[in-house]
């Protein structure tokens, strides 16, 4: 599904929202490690996940709290309707397109020193030498990040997180999640997602501003993403079976396409049933 | 006297040799450059795809011009079979040309609502991998001038002797795979009935 954030994946995780991220880093690491511990097994015959066996014999992503996520999902969902959507929507009226992309690109490139690490840290050299080329390109050139000049001049964005680190270091993703605010996620996930928190320049250069202050990039962030999928959620929500269902296995998808840098892995694929003619 | 005609004629023999390997190099590297039958495949149907996406004709127009090209070139009875998931065997044979047809226009509403994500300016073939007997993955983008390009990739497979697309994924979300998981939630739902899928795409047309 096209509209997501570039590579990102998409509203539901985007909606960190963390209301500042060093109020919420350390519980939120604290949870996952909690959740990585208890979560049940996968499949009855391997009680280790990994993000093959997080696939179900029906294709369905294994989701053993699926009852306590469907509840928190309903409350995200409110929230949603409630509050982002509508203020996603003001954001579009009154804000003009160009302004929407250069706060767009703004964030992204803020993100860039956690891309950059996390590149690093997966022994990625070249989306590395490509954040890295981005960064100071877009630093002189495109106004301190406003205007993405780097993607024009042929230096594509990339995304990383700590959770694909983990991901490709090996670690086991956990169970799916629904996580109040901050939406679809895995403890592998949440684990990342604390990380790069304390590991983004932006949360030591806020730390001394006030909690408002401080939460102003994620909430920021927030908005933006949500601006960019109002359409897109829209349709999924209209044209879903259940809407749960149809998020659930997106994130999947989509975090896998992530992790994977866009390669398709072709032994994670399904294989095809053989239906006679 | 005797050894120079060998040494004369082995010399020969390795100028014939490496003349005719130096011939042959560059079919060899085009023959390794070449698009394989899959990728040639996908290129004609992708942008059969495109064209009817960037057109000018009416949303009923795009949708019938997109239907045939499911008829001729999608193993819908395949694809319905993997969509069902562990259902599929519990789905009564009476039923299945009704599940198909009702599959194949499910998947043309999905283009039409999803007109502005396809369409581009040209698509370009990437790459291809073999995954299996008769699987293929090409990889592909749609080129667009106006904003970024979008990763396209398509699993193709060959039935009796003829290639069709399988499943299609379109920015790390394969088609396939999320109508598994959006048909199982129906039927699971509905008291793990097959044919409850049946009163679900009945009430989207």
């Amino acid at each position: 599904m096209a509209g997501f954030r570039d590579g990102s994946d998409g509203l539901a995780s985007k909606v960190l929202a963390a209301f500042g991220r060093r109020a919420l880093a350390a519980p939120l690491l604290a949870s996952a490690l909690v959740l990585f511990a208890a979560a049940p097994a996968a499949s009855q015959d391997d009680a280790d996940y990994d993000d093959a066996e997080v696939v179900v014999a029906d294709g369905t992503l294994n989701d053993p709290f699926e009852p306590l996520n469907r509840v928190m999902f309903g409350i995200n969902h409110t929230v949603d309707i409630l509050v982002l959507r509508p203020v996603a929507v003001g954001y579009r009226v009154f804000v003009p397109p160009e302004a929407r992309r250069g706060v767009s690109n703004f964030l992204a490139h803020a993100y860039s020193p956690v891309t950059f690490a996390n590149a690093i840290l997966q022994g990625n050299m070249e989306r590395a030498e490509n954040t890295w080329v981005r960064f100071w390109i877009n630093t002189f050139a495109g106004f301190g990040g406003l205007d993405d000049v780097a993607a024009r001049a042929g230096w594509p964005r990339y995304y990383e997180d700590f959770g694909q680190t983990l991901a490709v270091w090996g670690a086991p993703s956990g169970p799916y999640l629904v996580v109040p605010i901050i939406g679809p996620a895995t403890p592998r996930h949440l684990v990342g997602r604390a990380v790069d928190a304390l590991a983004n320049p932006w949360t030591w250069i806020l730390w001394d501003n006030n909690l408002w202050e401080s939460a102003s990039p994620t909430f920021a962030d927030g908005v933006s993403t949500r601006e960019e999928n109002i359409e897109t959620l829209d349709g999924i929500r209209q044209s879903s079976p259940d809407y749960y269902t149809t998020i659930r296995s997106l994130y999947h998808q989509r975090r896998l396409t992530e992790i994977n840098n866009g390669a398709i892995v072709e032994e994670d694929l399904p294989d095809i049933p053989d239906v006679p003619r | 006297m005797t050894a120079c005609p060998s040494i004369t004629r082995r010399r020969v023999l390795r100028l014939v040799l490496g003349a005719t390997a130096l011939a042959a190099a560059p079919s060899l590297i085009h023959e390794a450059l070449a698009a394989t039958p899959a990728e040639q495949y996908v290129e004609r149907v992708g942008n059969q795809i495109l064209a009817i996406a960037n057109s000018g004709a009416s949303t009923s127009r795009k949708r019938s011009q997109f239907r045939s090209v499911l008829v001729n070139h999608v193993d819908i009875p395949t694809l319905a079979t993997f969509a069902l998931g562990p259902h599929a065997r519990s789905l009564d044979r009476r039923h299945r040309n009704e599940y198909y047809d009702l599959l194949r226009e499910h998947i043309a509403d999905l283009f039409i609502r999803n007109l502005d994500d396809i369409r581009g300016d040209r698509l370009e073939i990437t790459g291809s991998t073999r995954r299996g007997n008769g699987d293929y993955v090409v990889t592909s983008r749609i080129l667009r001038r106006s904003r970024g390009d979008a990763p396209v990739n398509w699993r193709v497979i060959s039935r009796g002797g003829r290639l069709r697309i399988f499943d299609v994924n379109i920015s790390g979300v394969w088609l396939a795979i999320q109508l598994r998981s959006e048909f199982s939630s129906v039927i699971n739902r509905e008291g793990g009935r097959a044919e409850a899928i049946l009163g679900y795409l009945r009430g989207r047309r």
